[in-house]
């Protein structure tokens, strides 16, 4: 006989294509991509003394996603569904189930998460850690009021079972807690009963941030999603204009599914001119344009109104290949009016105005998490094609106005804010229940 | 084909490939036995399955109705193999044989 090896191969890899959405981090990073939960315990001791981080398809865009100083665990193979009741709507999965598949499973039973972000290509880990928001949260709140338990397993306290009740501790520090309080193994969901797919969506165009605040105001009462999309290039009297969007959903019993299988790709990624500053303000005028000829009420599924970029794959790669910068910041009511104003007419000055802009109003539920983002206010959230120095004083002199203004920024969003910014956006940073084993590199940035 | 009426055993169902495979027939609404060593894995697949209207079964009991009434069983799917470790393989035959005894024979022990 021969004898055999006794230790068995290690489960990482190193790879140099692993990049968040902005596409501005890079580097190598050690990543393992575990297939069942019993092997999440057995990755420590492979990482020997280096920090580890679950992550998902990183549609975060700055550098909350990866960890390149320790290694990453990729939860993409940790999909499975563990129950779904479609009597009551509770869905228990595992945290590297995408909401594409979730939504396919929930819908023609007729359910749909309780709030929703941008797009369906995240995860369940990764909406809990983020606690997003979408744009329902003027009645529905962010995502983390509607988690009734999850799986964490922690380096100190093994598998642990966590909901609002049993420790609200760690529940608060979980919820928007960047995956650093522990590996989100599972994640327990209440969903929301709907009556169809379909939304009942009114187009509104105005022409400036005055009419975009009594819009707000008068559509939550009666509309349960609202949003809009700003021209950034617009300024002086139309500083603000846009397209106002609001939305219900309509009671008809048609559960039609969204369809994966039929993107559009960016197949390469697109030279830096393709957006200077007058595409994109072409962009804007022509967006604006068109959706003033739609103006009106329409029929609309749900991916095309929730998900609208989504039908692009990978239009992060219009930005090229130094990539971008996502700025979201949100302004807390008292101040929101003067800061947006102002915060638009120094985007709109400086000529690098952003392909997208969407200004939205938050409402006053609380949010759960000791670092949620979302509050009563409004938030604002911009791309700039990143182009160095130039790109960050502009940011640089946002982050000036948020502060000024009592703001935060959006960890999730976020590749480069200070740690003053941080720890001004999160004063509560201090009270996370970090798991000693766990880190990203934006925590190394911001935290430590 | 009608996949509903089909039977479908899976020997290996831990395995990626079983998985992927058993999530698009059991969409159709196909009956299936899954097959594996790790029991724990078995039911957190099994769980996957339920949820996408796969029918709850018992593995046994399905598996005995399939052997009485061989003729029922349309579909095995052998999922699992093992690589080996190529130099060993070389040097050593009692090793390669157990290596294709595993791959090779084995779902026909």
């Amino acid at each position: 006989m021969t004898a055999k090896a006794a230790s068995a191969p290690s489960p990482f890899v190193e790879r140099s294509d692993l990049v968040s959405w902005g596409r501005v981090s890079r580097g190598v990073q050690r990543v393992a991509r575990p297939g069942f939960r019993d092997e999440l315990s057995g990755l420590p001791s492979h990482a020997g003394d280096e920090s580890l981080l679950a992550i998902g398809p990183r549609r975060s865009y700055g550098d909350s996603c990866l960890n390149r100083a320790g290694a990453v665990v990729d939860m993409s193979g940790l999909d499975r569904f563990i129950a779904f009741d479609a009597a009551t709507g509770v869905l228990r999965a595992e945290a590297g189930a995408s909401l594409s598949e979730i939504l396919r499973l929930v819908v023609p039973k007729g359910w749909f998460p309780p709030t929703t972000p941008g797009t369906r290509f995240v995860t369940l880990g990764g909406v809990v850690a983020n606690d997003v928001h979408g744009k329902n949260h003027h009645g529905a709140g962010s995502l983390g009021r509607h988690v009734r338990a999850f799986g964490l397993l922690r380096s100190d306290r093994g598998a642990l079972t966590v909901t609002p009740e049993s420790d609200p501790a760690l529940f608060a520090s979980t919820i928007g807690g960047l995956g650093l309080t522990g590996v989100i193994e599972w994640v327990e969901l209440q969903l929301v009963k709907i009556g169809g797919a379909h939304l009942d969506v009114e187009i509104v165009p105005y022409d400036n941030l005055d009419d975009f605040w009594s819009l707000a105001d008068e559509s939550a009462r009666s509309f349960e999603h609202t949003v809009a999309w700003l021209d950034c290039a617009a300024g002086g009297a139309g500083t603000g204009r846009g397209i106002f969007s609001r939305a219900n959903w309509i009671d008809d019993g048609a559960y039609d599914l969204h369809d994966d299988k039929s993107w559009k790709r960016i197949p390469l990624e697109a030279p830096g001119f393709a957006l200077n500053r007058f595409t994109v303000g072409a962009f804007n005028k022509l967006y604006h344009r068109v959706n003033s000829a739609k103006a009106g009420t329409h029929r609309q599924h749900y991916a095309p109104f929730f998900y609208p970029l989504d039908a692009v794959h990978d239009w992060n790669r219009l930005y090229g290949r130094r990539g971008m910068l996502q700025y979201q910041c949100v302004i807390p009511r008292e101040n929101q009016r003067d800061a947006i104003a102002e915060m638009l007419r120094v985007i709109a000055a400086s000529g690098q105005a952003s392909f997208l802009a969407v200004l939205k109003t938050f409402g006053d539920l609380p949010s759960l998490g000791v670092l949620s983002f979302p509050r009563p206010g409004a938030t604002l959230a911009l791309d700039f094609p990143f182009r160095g120095e130039t790109t960050l004083n502009l940011l640089a002199r946002l982050d000036a106005m948020v502060r000024e203004a009592n703001g935060a920024l959006y960890p999730a969003k976020d590749g480069r804010m200070s740690r003053e910014m941080f720890r001004r956006s999160f004063p509560r940073w201090e009270q996370l229940l970090k798991d000693p084993a766990l880190n990203s590199d934006f925590w190394t940035r911001v935290a430590q | 084909m009608n996949i509903e009426s089909e039977r479908i055993v899976i020997l290996g169902a831990g395995s990626a490939i079983a998985r992927a495979t058993a999530r698009l027939w059991a969409a159709r609404g196909a009956r299936l036995v899954l097959v594996g060593r790790d029991q724990d894995r078995l039911n957190a697949v099994a769980a996957d399955l339920v949820a996408l209207d796969c029918a709850s079964a018992d593995a046994g009991v399905e598996l005995a109705k399939m052997v009485e009434t061989l003729g029922g069983l349309d579909i095995l799917l052998l999922a699992y193999g093992v690589l080996g470790d190529q130099t060993e393989l070389e040097r050593d035959p009692s090793a390669a044989a157990t290596l294709i005894q595993t791959n090779f024979t084995s779902a026909a022990a």
